[in-house]
């Protein structure tokens, strides 16, 4: 027997209208628009009656005064993309697109209804996030966008292209699946730590609706996530969130950080279906720290040496370096609290003779991060950076986009063999602790790298992700073994493979 | 290694068009090479100058799509530029003597269409409108070269002129401030 579906629920809208007399007031767009933000006020409205919340909890938590003015004013800011910005939009192609996904594991299942308003609600806080991509004669750059911002199910594959071409689309993507909050984000608008502070706010405000928690924000504007602040929906945007700080950095004579010998690739063909799989290991904080202290190195260093080794395990190559990419975020250098791209990578290279013993190698490693992750090389390759976009300005973006495809893509991937991203800690008022019981941090798939690896702590919990783009199981096999030698207690989820 | 699954299944992904492009991308390089190497070979009119530009067209609006700022307005002002260039060289090459009577006649319909698509949807056609004002300003200068002789003077191109003064009238009285913050943006060099 054919199951007959569910009709949805139908809002009635007169509740809103006597609940919220002057909502429309606080909307100037278009019609199609102005309708969909009613009606995420109405299924609201609903499901908080159906809970059997007071009218006056349900004013508190849907206050019109929340939306502010984004929906009613005109979009007027716009924002140059900064040196390490610049290169995203010029080298893209066709399905390839620079991004990078975050998500929260709640402890219950999301409500998309308030979900979509907590998105409504704290929109307004992330000017630069409320954008679209343009193209200027000489560079791109972020042009405001004032719409109805859009949550959705996630039904694609994680990480695939974000579509950025037609007139006011957005430039991150957030989906849900059963417990799991995810933004996407287009490298273009952010960093790992600006996309951070995006998501702490976006599920404290999702908190708010859902379980009635007014967390206490006192960590203001800190963008860092290991503060258990997050910033307050109700706060005016402030222009430093915004600035471009590569233009604070002292400039170097000489250049840095971008050329060398290209790094020994992991064995596999590319599979067509980028990515071609997602995993996660889920380790104890508490272990893996106590772990990399027997070697004396750090969780990234202990982690880098573990891909050094698979890494080795995984490639037919009998020489070369392999080279692993490690974004270094550099407000730790320049205090700072944009939420625009600030961070710049150091170069952590073995040769393939050198990787033997994790006894051996991590020393090395912790070496290098060490050296290459200070102030200094840091400071000369923003300089490297900010000259090398000075010296491009005067000449027109069709002439410099060939250019930029080329080295965005092939070759700007073949110096390099993976990448770490370590977002570190992340901390959560402590109100919303208790319904939140881990995140993870997926990096999008490169062009030609196999693997791209990146990792996240959130309490006890340490999520290494790793994005695949070759059917070739032989780096995350390597790598689920030696943490097992290394008796570690590991959980490996993931996606199921994208084939098709 | 045992692997949980905690995403959900996804069905085939539509690769049409993506097959279509990479299909499309091989035949136009293969055809864009053949023809001036047949051209040259069997001689007679240059006609593989005007295929080429047809092949650069296809190339450009569907091999190769803009990845960035691929909106309606932008879009008929390239297929506009395309047809139009086409057009001349057809005149030039193949068969002289009425471009200059057809082409403000496109150009003119075309500005129409994005005149017309601009003010269905102003609220988000604001942010697209440069490639409306390159237009404009082209339709502009091409209809003031006419006054100079060349090419000669004919009502369309009159009317070309015409539509697209109007239109700067118009648009610098109620759409100035937009326009100037447009421009700003789209020549910055920060």
């Amino acid at each position: 027997m054919v199951k007959k579906q569910k009709k949805p629920q139908v809002p009635d809208r007169s509740v809103r209208k006597e609940l919220f007399p002057d909502l429309e007031h606080h909307i100037h767009l278009p019609s199609r628009e102005t309708r969909q933000l009613l009606a995420d006020y109405d299924r609201a409205i609903n499901l908080y009656q159906d809970r059997g919340l007071s009218d006056e909890e349900i004013c508190k938590r849907l206050a019109t005064e929340r939306l502010g003015g984004f929906y009613a004013h005109a979009p007027v800011r716009w924002y140059a993309l900064d040196p390490a910005e610049k290169l995203y939009p010029l080298g893209m192609r066709q399905g390839e697109m620079p991004l990078f996904r975050m998500s929260v594991y709640l402890r219950a299942e999301v409500i998309p209804e308030l979900l979509q308003m907590a998105l409504d609600f704290m929109i307004k806080r992330f000017p630069s996030f409320a954008t679209t991509v343009k193209s200027g004669i000489f560079w791109h750059y972020l042009d405001s966008t004032k719409k109805h911002y859009t949550i959705e199910e996630e039904k694609g594959i994680a990480c695939s292209p974000i579509h950025v071409a037609s007139s006011g689309s957005q430039v991150f993507r957030i989906q849900y699946h059963q417990n799991r909050i995810s933004v996407e984000f287009f490298h273009v608008v952010t960093d790992g730590t600006g996309g951070m502070v995006f998501l702490k706010t976006l599920v404290s405000e999702y908190l708010r609706l859902a379980e009635g928690i007014e967390p206490e924000r006192k960590a203001g504007r800190c963008p860092m996530p290991a503060d258990p602040g997050v910033w307050d929906p109700e706060d005016a945007p402030d222009e430093r969130e915004t600035a471009n700080e590569f233009l604070h950095v002292e400039l170097f004579k000489g250049s840095s950080g971008f050329t060398g010998k290209p790094g020994v690739q992991l064995g596999g063909k590319l599979s067509k279906m980028k990515p071609y799989r997602i995993l996660h290991f889920e380790m104890s904080a508490a272990e893996l720290k106590e772990k990399a202290h027997q070697y004396q190195a750090s969780i990234t260093a202990y982690m880098l040496g573990i891909m050094f080794m698979a890494h080795k395990f995984a490639t037919e190559a009998t020489d070369g370096p392999v080279i692993i990419q490690v974004p270094v975020n550099i407000r730790k250098f320049h205090p700072s609290v944009t939420l625009r791209n600030d961070s710049m990578y150091a170069m952590i290279s073995l040769e393939l003779g050198e990787i033997t013993t994790m006894e051996e190698i991590m020393p090395k490693i912790q070496q290098q991060l060490k050296e290459k992750g200070a102030k200094e090389p840091m400071d000369k390759m923003v300089s490297t950076a900010v000259k090398m976009v000075a010296g491009l300005k005067p000449i027109p973006r069709f002439i410099k986009r060939p250019v930029a495809e080329k080295l965005y893509g092939f070759l700007g991937d073949r110096l390099i063999s993976d990448t770490l991203s370590n977002m570190g800690v992340v901390r959560m008022p402590e109100e919303d602790v208790p319904f939140i019981e881990k995140f993870d941090f997926i990096l999008g798939p490169s062009v030609i790298n196999r693997a791209a690896c990146a990792m996240v702590t959130f309490e006890d919990h340490v999520i290494f992700s790793v994005t695949k783009t070759t059917v070739d199981p032989s780096f995350e096999e390597r790598i689920s073994k030696l943490l097992d030698q290394d008796e570690l207690t590991v959980r490996i989820t993931g996606s199921p493979l994208y084939e098709y | 290694m045992n692997i949980e699954i905690i995403y959900p299944s996804v069905g085939k992904p539509a690769l049409f068009m993506a097959y279509f492009r990479k299909v499309l991308r091989w035949f136009l390089i293969v055809a864009a090479v053949a023809c001036p190497i047949i051209n040259l070979a069997v001689g007679g009119q240059l006609w593989c100058l005007v295929a080429d530009w047809v092949i650069l067209g296809l190339w450009d609006i569907l091999a190769k799509p803009d990845v960035i700022e691929y909106s309606l307005i932008r879009q008929t002002a390239k297929i506009t530029i395309y047809v139009c260039v086409l057009l001349v060289l057809i005149d030039q090459l193949l068969a002289p003597g009425w471009a200059s009577f057809v082409v403000p006649i496109v150009g003119c319909g075309a500005l129409i269409v994005t005149v017309v698509i601009f003010v269905s949807d102003l609220h988000t056609q604001k942010q697209n409108m440069m490639p409306m004002i390159w237009m404009v300003l082209l339709a502009l200068i091409l209809s003031s070269v006419t006054l100079a002789g060349w090419p000669e003077k004919s009502w369309p191109m009159i009317a070309l002129g015409g539509l697209s003064l109007l239109l700067i009238i118009v648009g610098s009285i109620t759409l100035h401030r937009e326009i100037l913050l447009e421009l700003k943006k789209r020549f910055h060099v920060k």
